[in-house]
């Protein structure tokens, strides 16, 4: 028990210095993203590496050996809505940060949460010819 | 127990750290607490918001008249203080650097999102104790002294609060290196144009906001300050804003004023980094909302 306990514990302070370390304020894309997709019960490991030069993002999927280029990647915004004057800026409506990238015959299509924050993930579903799933990837 | 001692702890932190200088508006006056022998207002008028109680305020109080911009004997103005003369700094002067004409400022649609989304979500990287460089030092409200040392050829701009750190300004005509290491405060050189110091800096990183209202920027910043003593109280700042990876062009901010805090010292300023507050800084300067997860 107390060394079930102890790995927990130490899972929580190495994500949480993960997290700390590589949380970072530019375009919301960029860096490495960790995650999973799932086929049915099967999950399979993905690794994301997204890069912006500044008109454009381009990046690779599972880096070595077996990697896998984005063949597109997009970023679309639907604007918010501020708060109204003299209320909480809470009150105001964030904007959404859409997501869409192919690699390898598959369309990766998702949501961005807490898209300026240093844990953000990215979350949706993907589909090849008939195949399809969900997927989540949360940027290290 | 602790939850709420805990965000009041937060909440405390991040308002002595942003508040003040967060609704300050460009060219107001600067005021110490009474006693401090500072300009501006008495202790409880001058504070803004909520920097009430720290002993430290930004206010509006009439200037008093200003003796000309102080020289080293080559004639070169002198930014910080004055050899043989009582040390002094300057109060946070650099609010917001699209003031005046956010709708002109050429945003990528993406940085336009993330600014808006900061105007929601307040609490910035520095109020996490995160070193803020470039026009981000000139917000802090216990402000700023610059270290002059001709003979080194250098100048150091050390902010009070938040991490407590400094940038080093080359004055020697050296050129920026290759490969730049990306941090915080990047690598900046400066050249005289007249009696303007301009400042330019390269190699920042992306780990902070340019100022407390969330102006963002990415690693291909080159950002440019020019810094004018007009008079021995006022310090007239201007930064140009060059980053193909969030604008369109190169844009220039309004003209902000530091004003003079005569006898101002830097004083011992301990940030809490790896408080457990960080997660639950979320919301409003008003209130920390923590029903939502957030790393910074």
């Amino acid at each position: 028990m107390k060394s079930r306990s102890l790995s927990f514990v130490i899972a929580v302070v190495i994500a949480a210095g993960i997290a700390t370390i590589a949380a970072q304020e530019g375009h919301p894309l960029e860096g490495t993203w960790y995650g999973d997709y799932s086929t049915g019960n099967q999950k399979t490991d993905l690794t994301v590496v997204m890069k912006w030069d500044g008109k454009s993002v381009s990046g690779l999927i599972n880096p070595g050996p077996n990697s896998k280029p984005l063949t597109s990647a997009v970023l679309d915004i639907i604007p918010g809505k501020p708060a109204p004057q003299g209320q909480q800026s809470t009150t105001g409506v964030p904007p959404t940060f859409k997501v869409r990238f192919d690699v390898d015959g598959m369309t990766f299509e998702g949501t961005l949460r807490n898209p300026v924050g240093g844990n953000r993930q990215l979350v949706g579903t993907w589909k090849r010819a008939a195949q399809s799933g969900a997927f989540q990837i949360r940027r290290l | 127990m602790r939850g709420p001692f805990t965000l009041a702890a937060c909440l405390t932190f991040a308002v002595a750290t942003t508040s003040g200088a967060f609704a300050q508006d460009a060219g107001a006056g600067q005021g110490r607490a009474a006693g401090a022998g500072g300009q501006g207002r008495a202790a409880g008028a001058g504070g803004q918001g909520r920097a009430g109680g720290q002993g430290r305020g930004q206010g509006r109080g009439a200037a008093a008249p200003s003796a000309p911009t102080p020289r080293w004997p080559d004639g070169k103005p002198i930014l910080g203080s004055v050899p043989g003369q009582s040390v002094g700094g300057w109060g946070a002067g650099v609010t917001t650097l699209p003031q005046g004409q956010l709708d002109k400022i050429p945003f990528q649609p993406w940085a336009r999102a993330a600014y808006d989304i900061r105007q929601i979500d307040q609490f910035e990287p520095h109020t996490r104790c995160k070193a803020s460089g470039v026009s981000r030092q000139f917000s802090t409200p216990y402000g700023t002294e610059f270290v002059e040392v001709p003979d080194l050829k250098r100048m150091y701009i050390m902010d009070n609060g938040g991490p407590n750190s400094y940038r080093i300004i080359y004055l020697d005509g050296r050129s920026f290196p290759q490969n730049i290491p990306l941090t915080n405060y990047g690598y900046s050189i400066g050249h005289w144009e007249g009696d303007t110091l301009v400042i330019e800096t390269r190699g920042l990183n992306e780990k902070f906001w340019l100022d407390t209202r969330g102006t963002p920027h990415t690693s291909q910043l080159k950002f440019t300050e020019r810094l004018t003593r007009t008079d021995m109280n006022t310090m007239r700042y201007q930064a140009t804003i060059d980053d193909p990876g969030a604008y369109t062009a190169p844009w220039t901010t309004a003209d902000f004023n530091l004003r003079w805090r005569p006898g101002d010292e830097l004083f011992e300023y301990i940030c809490q980094q790896y408080n457990e507050g960080p997660t639950l800084m979320l919301g409003s300067q008003e209130e920390i909302d923590n029903t939502r997860f957030f790393v910074p």
